[in-house]
C-alpha cells in the first residue's frame, strides 16, 4: 500500500466578496522534497499558502499524512512565513528573536546556529524598523527556520535578496531539506525557483495549472527543451 | 521541560515582548505627560475653591457637613484621569494590538500562539500596568492633600479606584475589540472614541428626560460615577467585568483568520447569549454598600436594617415630572436609597396633566401613592422623612425619620499652588528622563547580544 503524502490538499475553494480568489485546488507533496509554487504577482500563491496553514478560512481539505488536520490546529505541522511584514518595529532584532525562539520552544545552539547563517550578527543591535529590505527578509526566514514544523511555507523568500545572497538562503533551504523537512516556497521569480526547487506548482489565476518536476511540466506541455519559464508561458 | 513550564515560558515571553511594546510606545508617554500638568491643575483648582468654601461657611455646622474631600478634592483630581481614560488611554491600548494588524505580525502571533485570547489577556495585562502607572499623578496630588493636612477617607478612595480600574478594564476591551473588527488602529481609534463618547453623552441623556433616557444604563461613565460617590455595588463591579470578558471574547472571535464572516458571527451569536444569560444572573447580585464617610448615598444604618424586613412587593407612584426639582430631590435623598435596599420595589412616574384653561393644575400634581401588602396611601408630602414615616406606618417596620449622620466635615484652609511646580515642571521632567532612560534600556537589551549568540 502506497504511503500517503505528507501533505494532501483536496478541492481547496477560497472566495472574497463573491469573488474566486482560489477554485479547486488540488496537490500533494512528498516529504522532503523543496515545491515552488510559480505564478505571477496575483496568481493566489499568498492566499494558497495562508490557506493551507490555516489562517484564511475556505472550502476544502488538508491533510497531513493522510489525516485531516483542521484549520486550528495545522499550526502543529506547518509553520507560515509571511511576505511584507516587519514584526514589532520598533523592538530590536536580537530581542525579536528570542521572542520567537521562546514562543515556538527552539534552543538557544538553533538560535546561534540561524543568525550566523543567515549573517543577522551584523544588525542584532538594531531596531527592526532600521533593517535593510534584504535584512528584513533574512529576519523573516530565520523566524520561518525556527519554528520546528515539518513543513515550511516561506512567502517569497528571495524577495530583496541580491544574488549572493539568494545563493546563501538556497543553501540553508537545502541543508533544512537534508534534515528531512519539507519546504514549499511561493515564488514568482521563475530562475529563482529553478535553482532550488524540487517540483514545482504552476499557479494562474488562482487555478493549479500544472504540478511536477521540470520533465513532466515539459511532457506535459510539449516542449521537451523548453525551460520552466518556456514551460509556464506555454502552460498559462 | 515539561508541558507546563513551556507554557509558562511562553507567556513570560509574551509579557515581555508587550511590555517592549509598551514602552516603545510614543502615546504611552504622551499621556503620562498630558497626564501630570492635568490633573495638577484639576487639584491645584479644587484645593482652591475647597479651602474658599470652608472658610465661607465656617460656624455653619450644617453646611460643614457637607463638606467631603472626597467631593471637593478626590473626585475633582480624578475627573483629569477620566478624561485620560477617555480621550488618551485608549490610543494606548489599540497600540498594543494594533501594531500587530498594522505590520502584518498578526499572522506569526496566530500561529505561535494559536490561543489568540491568551495573547489578549497577556496585552490587557500590560494595558492595565500602564493604566496603574498613568495613576502616579493623581495618587501625588492624594499625598500632597494628606502631607498639606488634608483628610482622606481610604476605603471612599479604594472604592473610586476600583472604579477607574474596572472602566480602563473596559476600555481596554472596547479598544480590541475594535481593533479586531477594524483595518487600521487609525479605524479603530475612531470606533473607540465612539463608544467613550456616547457613552458620555448616554450619561447626559440618563440626567434628563430625552429619548434617550432608556438606554442611560448603558452608559459607562453614569456606572463609574457610583465608584466615585464611594458606592459599591456588586452588580455594576460584575456588569464590568461582564462587559469586558465579553468584548475580549468577541475580539478573540474576529482576529482568529481561520473563520469566516459567518462562523464568526455564529460564535458571536453564542458569546451574545451567553452574555444576556450572565447579565439575568448578576441582576439576581443585589448587594450595595455604602463607602463615603457620611453615607450620602444611603439611609442611616438602623433604617436600613429594618428596611431589609420588607419582604412584600412595594409600589410607589409619583405624580411628577421626574426633570421636576422636587422630583430630582426626592430621587437623590429617598428614591435611589429606597433602591439600593429594598429589592422588590417598583417605582414609576405619572406625568401630571398640563393646567386646563382656567389655569387648574391636576389634582394629583405631587402626589406620591404608596401600595404595600394591598393597601393604598397617597400623600402630598414629597420628602424623606415623611415617606419613612409612612413606609413605618405602612410595614410595621421600626422606621424613623432620616436622622442626618453626624459628620462633622473636613474643611482646610491650604493652598496647593507652591505645588504647581511639580506637576507642570519636574513630574513632566522625570517622565522623559524614564521614557529616555527606558528607550537606551531597550537599545542596550539589542547591544548587548554579540556575544549572546554564539
Amino acid at each position: 500500500m502506497p504511503s500517503e503524502p505528507l501533505l494532501r490538499v483536496r478541492e481547496l475553494h477560497r472566495s472574497i466578496g463573491g469573488q474566486k480568489i482560489l477554485s479547486a485546488i488540488n496537490l500533494q507533496i512528498e516529504a522532503g522534497k523543496i515545491v515552488a509554487i510559480i505564478g505571477p504577482n496575483g496568481a493566489g500563491k499568498t492566499t494558497l499558502m495562508e490557506c493551507v496553514s490555516g489562517l484564511q478560512p475556505h472550502d476544502g481539505s488538508v491533510e497531513v499524512e493522510g489525516a485531516v488536520v483542521p484549520a486550528g490546529a495545522r499550526h502543529r505541522f506547518i509553520f507560515y512565513q509571511p511576505d511584507q511584514v516587519l514584526p514589532y518595529p520598533d523592538h530590536g532584532v536580537y530581542s525579536t528573536l528570542l521572542f520567537f525562539q521562546s514562543m515556538l520552544c527552539a534552543g538557544a545552539d538553533r538560535l546561534s546556529e540561524i543568525i550566523d547563517r543567515l549573517k543577522l550578527d551584523a544588525v542584532l543591535n538594531k531596531a527592526v524598523k532600521e533593517l535593510s529590505r534584504g535584512y528584513q527578509k533574512r529576519l523573516l526566514i530565520s523566524i520561518g527556520l525556527l519554528s520546528k514544523s515539518p513543513i515550511l511555507l516561506l512567502d517569497e523568500p528571495f524577495e530583496g535578496l541580491d544574488i549572493k545572497q539568494t545563493k546563501e538562503v538556497v543553501a540553508i533551504l537545502n541543508d533544512e531539506k537534508a534534515n528531512g523537512r519539507t519546504l514549499v516556497l511561493s515564488i514568482h521569480q521563475i530562475a529563482d525557483a529553478q535553482r532550488i526547487a524540487d517540483e514545482f506548482l504552476l499557479v494562474s489565476d488562482g487555478k493549479i495549472l500544472g504540478g511536477g518536476t521540470l520533465e513532466q511540466l515539459r511532457e506535459k506541455s510539449g516542449l521537451s527543451e523548453g525551460s520552466l519559464e518556456d514551460v509556464f508561458v506555454a502552460l498559462t | 521541560m515539561s508541558r507546563n513550564d513551556f507554557a509558562l515560558k511562553k507567556i513570560e515571553a509574551l509579557f515581555q515582548k508587550e511590555l517592549r511594546e509598551l514602552v516603545a510606545t510614543r502615546s504611552f508617554w504622551v499621556m503620562l505627560l498630558v497626564l501630570c500638568p492635568l490633573v495638577g491643575f484639576s487639584f491645584i483648582e479644587a484645593v482652591f475653591l475647597y479651602a474658599h468654601a470652608g472658610e465661607s461657611i465656617m460656624g455653619n455646622e450644617v453646611l460643614l457637613g457637607r463638606l467631603s474631600p472626597l467631593d471637593g478634592i478626590v473626585m475633582p483630581t480624578f475627573s483629569a484621569m477620566y478624561l485620560s481614560e477617555v480621550f488618551l488611554f485608549p490610543f494606548v491600548a489599540i497600540r498594543l494590538l494594533g501594531v500587530e494588524k498594522q505590520f502584518g505580525s498578526i499572522k506569526f502571533l496566530l500561529q505561535i500562539c494559536p490561543k489568540i485570547s491568551v495573547a489578549l489577556l497577556v496585552k490587557a495585562l500590560v494595558a492595565l500596568l500602564a493604566f496603574v502607572f498613568s495613576l502616579t499623578p493623581a495618587i501625588c496630588a492624594l499625598v500632597i492633600w494628606h502631607v498639606m493636612g488634608g483628610y482622606l477617607y481610604m476605603p471612599a478612595v479604594y472604592v473610586l479606584l476600583l472604579g477607574h480600574f474596572l472602566f480602563a478594564l473596559l476600555i481596554i476591551a472596547i479598544a480590541f475589540f475594535s481593533v479586531s473588527v477594524t483595518d487600521s488602529p487609525q479605524t479603530a481609534a475612531i470606533v473607540t472614541l465612539a463608544f467613550t463618547i456616547s457613552s458620555w453623552v448616554l450619561e447626559f441623556a440618563g440626567q434628563n428626560q430625552s429619548t434617550l433616557n432608556a438606554f442611560s444604563w448603558l452608559s459607562m461613565t453614569a456606572h463609574l460615577r457610583l465608584f466615585e460617590s464611594a458606592l459599591f455595588s456588586l452588580q455594576t463591579v460584575l456588569g464590568f467585568i461582564t462587559a469586558s470578558v465579553a468584548l475580549l471574547g468577541l475580539a478573540a472571535i474576529w482576529l482568529h483568520s481561520a473563520d469566516g464572516a459567518n462562523q464568526k458571527l455564529k460564535k458571536s451569536s453564542a458569546l451574545a447569549i451567553l452574555v444576556v444569560v450572565a447579565t439575568l444572573a448578576i441582576s439576581q447580585a443585589f448587594y450595595f454598600k455604602d463607602f463615603s464617610e457620611n453615607r450620602e448615598n444611603s439611609f442611616n444604618a438602623k433604617n436600613e436594617a429594618e428596611l431589609r424586613k420588607i419582604t412584600l412587593p412595594l409600589k410607589l407612584n409619583i405624580c411628577l415630572d421626574p426633570n421636576d426639582s422636587i422630583a430630582v430631590d426626592f430621587e437623590r435623598n429617598f428614591l435611589s436609597k429606597l433602591r439600593r435596599v429594598l429589592k422588590n420595589v417598583t417605582i414609576t412616574y405619572t406625568m401630571p396633566k398640563e393646567p386646563g384653561k382656567d389655569g387648574q393644575q391636576d389634582p394629583n400634581f405631587g402626589q406620591l401613592t404608596y401600595d404595600y401588602n394591598g393597601v393604598r396611601l397617597q400623600s402630598h408630602d414629597i420628602g424623606a422623612r415623611r415617606a419613612l414615616e409612612v413606609l413605618h406606618m405602612m410595614t410595621g417596620t421600626n422606621l424613623e425619620g432620616e436622622v442626618d449622620t453626624p459628620y462633622p466635615g473636613h474643611p482646610l484652609k491650604g493652598d496647593a499652588t507652591k505645588y504647581r511646580y511639580l506637576f507642570y515642571g519636574l513630574m513632566p521632567a522625570l517622565i522623559l528622563l524614564i521614557w529616555s532612560v527606558s528607550l537606551k534600556y531597550l537599545r542596550k537589551q539589542r547591544g548587548g547580544v554579540s556575544n549572546v549568540s554564539t
